[in-house]
């Protein structure tokens, strides 16, 4: 169990965030979903450690000395390189490269600047960007927004076999297509949590 | 043809010598936000406007028989021009590349920081996204460099077959009245800064 305790984030004097007593147990997926602004991603960053909260409490937990976290962004930044290069800033194994290219079907991507795919295109090289390594926690903050229905549906099968033994925490606004693989679905609104549901998978 | 030679080398070294320093500090102020680069980017914000020939000036002193750094035995040669034009150039190439970081940074910084991208990859990937940016800064620089006069005459002395380059040539033969010969330097050092423009249009194409 990983207990966060009391976590508040204020932007501009502005409360956006203001959970009392957020935990999460290890190897479980958390889906986390909720309206626009209800401060679902800035959860997201404050646990990966990429913003404090209002009292540093996360980072005082100096979670990165036992886990490695890895956090995959709403919008990935893409870079001006070919597919391959793009997927090895990750981690330099070819191999696993060329898997992952497989699984996502991005073999017809070859050879183009990374800059010249479609969203969705983007978005699927960057989650097998992602999975170039292995992390003990995974946050997702939704990772398949820009997809089209079929690969929504295969990129969620990846992902599920990715993160078998991991905790996983997904920002999603597609509920459906992904709550099969939740143990827990967080609902958020107004920076609060306002209900946390329990699934058996 | 040897002031061609000259010219061409004094810009060239002065040129890509800013740019190797210049480069690395204006990435690391651009991307490093920190207290210390604000103050650091002001400072060369002003060293950006120094006027040529007070820098031609303090290299003189420096430089001179009575000079602190005379050992170098560097004033009226290229070497000592080139040090001047580094002088002028590089806080120019600093400040024209730093607002392109601190601009391109945080779009990258969370995706990088969410992978767990080392710092020296990093600033490679900076550097790579910087590809065209870079040319350009370089193309500045090296502008900059052929057209100066203030601090090479100074520094260079202007000394016909050693460091007389095509600024300060244009500038004798206008003062002796020879205007042909100087407006054939000019257009010849336009040319010069066409081709290489060309080239690195070409090079920007490409990426």
């Amino acid at each position: 169990m990983i207990n966060f305790g009391k976590i508040k984030k204020t932007y501009n004097g502005q409360v956006v965030l203001d959970i009392d007593n957020f935990s999460i147990e290890e190897n479980k997926t958390y889906v986390i979903t909720g309206s626009n602004g209800s401060g679902k991603s800035t959860l997201a960053k404050i646990i990966a450690n990429l913003i404090p909260d209002d009292n540093n409490i996360v980072k005082s937990l100096n979670l990165e000395d036992k886990y490695l976290i890895g956090y995959l962004a709403q919008k990935p930044y893409v870079f001006d390189m070919n597919l391959e290069k793009n997927i090895l800033i990750s981690n330099n194994d070819k191999n696993k490269c060329e898997s992952l290219i497989k699984k996502f079907s991005l073999e017809h991507l070859r050879g183009k600047s990374a800059k010249k795919f479609s969203g969705g295109e983007q978005q699927k090289m960057s989650l097998a960007r992602f999975m170039m390594k292995d992390y003990d926690i995974v946050i997702f903050d939704e990772p398949t927004s820009a997809m089209d229905e079929n690969s929504k549906k295969t990129a969620v099968d990846i992902i599920e076999e990715y993160t078998k033994n991991k905790t996983m925490i997904m920002i999603t606004h597609d509920l459906p297509c992904v709550e099969h693989i939740a143990d827990y679905i967080i609902k958020m609104d107004d920076g609060k949590i306002y209900d946390r549901i329990s699934r058996s998978r | 043809m040897g002031i061609l030679l000259v010219t061409m080398r004094m810009s060239v070294f002065s040129s890509v010598i800013s740019l190797l320093i210049g480069l690395p500090l204006g990435i690391l102020y651009g991307y490093k936000d920190i207290k210390v680069n604000k103050f650091l980017i002001i400072i060369n914000r002003t060293l950006m406007g120094m006027p040529p020939v007070v820098c031609g000036l303090l290299c003189y002193l420096l430089f001179s028989g009575v000079g602190p750094l005379r050992h170098l035995k560097l004033l009226f040669t290229v070497e000592g021009m080139i040090v001047a034009q580094v002088l002028l150039i590089t806080p120019i190439v600093i400040g024209t590349i730093e607002p392109f970081i601190k601009k391109l940074y945080p779009e990258m910084k969370e995706t990088l920081e969410g992978i767990k991208v080392s710092e020296f990859k990093k600033l490679l990937l900076i550097v790579n996204e910087s590809k065209y940016e870079i040319v350009s800064v370089y193309l500045i620089a090296f502008s900059r460099s052929i057209a100066e006069v203030g601090a090479v005459s100074m520094v260079g002395g202007a000394i016909l077959f050693k460091t007389n380059v095509m600024t300060t040539a244009i500038m004798n033969y206008t003062n002796m009245g020879d205007f042909n010969m100087a407006m054939a330097l000019g257009i010849v050092l336009l040319l010069i800064s066409l081709i290489v423009n060309i080239i690195a249009s070409i090079m920007q194409l490409g990426i």
